[in-house]
């Protein structure tokens, strides 16, 4: 497979903006809120520099195997992002805020149904079926990303819950990428990989809001954010108390009415 | 063809409410305490008390008042609709004075959520009902659940920025 100058480019403007990032993360102690975020950054470092390196010099079987193989740990991580974004936003107090948690599995599990079913139904042109796979495989992932990470925003707006400076930038940047991720994965399951030149400028498209959204938080991690008093030990226990009782509270009223 | 449709309906969908969520979620974030009672859309304060009593501190005759006189005092549709977009003004006030009483604010804005949540599930309820034209059986139980909460809401805000800032008090006073 021949490489562009320009796929070149891309690459290593991605790479070093990753490298950047993950250092601003760590440097401005950025990774203590936000460990999945750095873990994932520095993941996406380390695999363009194996992926780099096993195309010069490995077999093109190897490749293919370390390709699929990130592919893998790339969705294990952004679902873990995404779990830790939710404590974040949806545990503000270090308690899950009430009837939070049930909104966002529930909304989670039903999105990724349908996007489950409508993953299997699509059937993208490809040379090999093993193509269409793996074009199906980015679809669910890009569709499974956006509709959990809308899960857990809606959580928070039903419940007023305000976001703070970083994970407002944080998911500001992650919504631009996995929109444009997932519209590029849904012309892709339509056109298919029949046609290398459209395949790739898809690919570029992908690239270039990944870079864009990198740019916008290193910006955003650059700078600081107002301090927020800790909870005192007792009064996150009270806190814990507080939702055990509500919930008990709540219980009791719905038997109630289900009883009249 | 049909799937391709789908898929793009789905990603609109997605893509609709990502853009909504984060821009609502933006204007909470930089709304000032002007902003947010602005906001704040006047409710027929008087009925909506007498409901809430009714149900929370009940004395004789507890069945005086009747459904059409029950959705009456709450301001009937329009009513539920600026009960439903003020609960979240209320929680964003009560949220607000964490900046000058963090802990107390901290405590009532929870239970604030609580009590949203309460008011968002009975008019949920009540709006379903009169959708399928269901049975009128269960609906002043509705809206005396939807009138509480709202109730509770508005007396744990005014008690909240009677300790914590009373200057603001008497303008707060007025809005709700």
């Amino acid at each position: 497979m021949k490489v562009s100058l320009l796929d070149n480019a891309l690459w290593a403007a991605s790479f070093i903006g990753n490298i950047v990032l993950f250092l601003i993360l760590l440097f401005r102690g950025r990774w203590r809120q936000f460990p999945v975020f750095t873990i994932l950054i520095g993941y996406y470092a380390l695999e363009a520099i194996a992926l780099f390196f096993v195309y010069r010099h490995g077999e093109f079987h190897l490749y293919l195997l370390t390709y699929w193989f990130t592919f893998a740990l790339d969705i294990l991580l952004q679902i873990a992002l995404i779990l830790d974004v939710a404590r974040i936003v949806l545990r503000p107090t270090g308690t899950w805020v009430q009837d939070a948690r049930l909104g966002f599995f529930v909304w989670g599990l039903i999105g990724a149904f349908v996007a489950m079913g409508l993953t299997f139904a699509v059937h993208p042109s490809t040379p090999r079926s093993i193509d269409a796979w793996g074009i199906r495989a980015y679809l669910f992932t890009s569709l499974l990303f956006c509709e959990l990470f809308l899960a857990m925003m809606l959580a928070a707006q039903r419940l007023g819950l305000v976001w703070r400076n970083h994970v407002m930038g944080l998911g500001q940047g992650l919504t631009a990428w996995v929109l444009v991720s997932a519209m590029v994965d849904v012309a892709h399951s339509y056109y298919g990989s029949a046609q290398h030149n459209d395949f790739n400028t898809l690919e570029h498209i992908r690239t270039l809001a990944y870079i864009g959204a990198v740019i916008y938080w290193i910006i955003t991690f650059s700078l600081p954010e107002p301090e927020r008093r800790p909870l005192s030990e007792e009064m996150q226990k009270y806190l814990v108390a507080l939702h055990a009782k509500v919930q008990y509270d709540s219980n009791q009223v719905s038997s109630a009415q289900n009883l009249r | 063809m049909t799937p391709i449709f789908l898929l793009l309906l789905f990603l609109v969908l997605l893509a609709g409410g990502l853009i909504y969520t984060q821009i609502s979620a933006g204007r909470l974030r930089s709304a000032t305490w002007e902003d947010l009672l602005s906001r704040m859309q006047p409710m027929h304060a008087r009925g909506l008390e007498i409901v809430a009593l009714d149900n929370l501190q009940p004395k004789a005759n507890q069945l005086q008042l009747e459904p059409e006189h029950l959705w009456g005092l709450i301001g009937g549709t329009e009513g539920l609709r600026r009960m439903q977009k003020n609960a979240d003004l209320l929680i964003a006030l009560a949220a607000y004075v964490q900046r000058w009483n963090f802990e107390e604010g901290v405590i009532v804005t929870e239970r604030m959520r609580h009590d949203a949540v309460q008011l968002k599930r009975a008019i949920f309820r009540i709006r379903f009902e009169m959708l399928i034209h269901r049975s009128q059986l269960r609906a002043p139980f509705y809206i005396h659940q939807a009138a509480s909460s709202y109730y509770l809401m508005t007396r744990r805000l005014l008690a909240l920025y009677e300790t914590s800032h009373a200057g603001l008090l008497p303008r707060l006073a007025e809005a709700l």
